[in-house]
């Protein structure tokens, strides 16, 4: 076979591998680490100056005699594989055999503060941890 | 040939703008800053609050407070939808507030982030 020909069955080859392939991401909220929060410290950082360094708790509750501001972010991960693509390449009619995972990173970080918004101890909740691609359901 | 520099562009751009895809979601109203700056700790009631921000979206009573939380959320989404593969990104960001009332229903504290400004059209499905 000459270069050429072998040149476009490659592309072709590649075309075929990426037929029907979709990666998705959402992102909500800009990720916070440990580093983030070094300016802390109990007992004297106020949650406001919290919010002007990291931004805005999603949630503040009440909890007997203190509040907790809990601070969330995600990345979530989706992709598939649409293996009836193929059949383009024999049939006007494509059916449709799909591959697909999603995986979702959701993250917190919880600030419990006095009634006079003092910060008195944080945590991060465990993180969950998904690869970046998942088509494989099983 | 400039008329076929012309047509190559026009196929060229065409080409590219292909399948793109840009697509934009909120949810609840933006925060208005103006209304913000007319609250006062220690003064402005709790009528003020809602007649210039309009009701809470959610109420957190405790610790003899009452919590008015208001949100806004902002999203983003661009696509490229091509033919054989098709990428899509989603950003979300929030602003919220929060205003700490007494039990005689008098301003205590304001505590508002915004991130909104942040959100863009970046397409990045990779990448941590």
């Amino acid at each position: 076979m000459n270069a050429p020909y072998a040149r476009l069955l490659l592309i072709f080859m590649l075309c075929l591998g990426l037929w029907g392939c979709a990666v998705r991401r959402i992102d909500f909220n800009t990720p916070i680490t440990p580093e983030d929060l070094s300016f802390i410290t109990a007992g004297k950082t106020t949650l406001h100056y919290v919010v002007d360094r990291l931004g805005a708790p999603e949630e503040i509750t009440a909890v007997s005699d203190q509040f907790l501001a809990e601070f969330k972010w995600s990345t979530t991960r989706s992709s598939s594989l649409n293996l009836g693509y193929l059949f383009r390449i024999v049939s006007p009619v494509a059916p449709t055999m799909t591959l697909s995972g999603t995986g979702i990173n959701m993250q917190r970080l919880l600030i419990l503060c006095d009634d006079r918004l003092i910060v008195r101890s944080y945590a991060f909740g465990l993180t969950d941890e998904h690869a970046f691609f998942e088509f494989w359901p099983f | 040939m400039l008329v076929r520099i012309s047509v190559l562009l026009l196929v060229g751009v065409s080409l590219l703008i292909n399948g793109c895809v840009l697509s934009r979601g909120r949810v609840g109203n933006p925060i208005q800053e103006e209304s913000l700056s007319q609250i006062e700790k220690g003064s402005s009631k709790k009528e003020l609050v809602v007649t210039l921000l309009g009701a809470p979206d959610r109420m957190v009573v405790g610790n003899d407070k009452d919590i008015f939380h208001y949100y806004y959320y902002d999203g983003k989404s661009p696509g490229l939808i091509l033919l054989v593969f098709n990428i899509l990104s989603v950003n979300v960001r929030s602003d919220n507030l929060y205003v700490f009332f007494d039990k005689q229903g008098i301003v205590q504290d304001v505590i508002y982030g915004k991130r909104t400004p942040e959100v863009d059209f970046t397409l990045r499905p990779w990448g941590k």
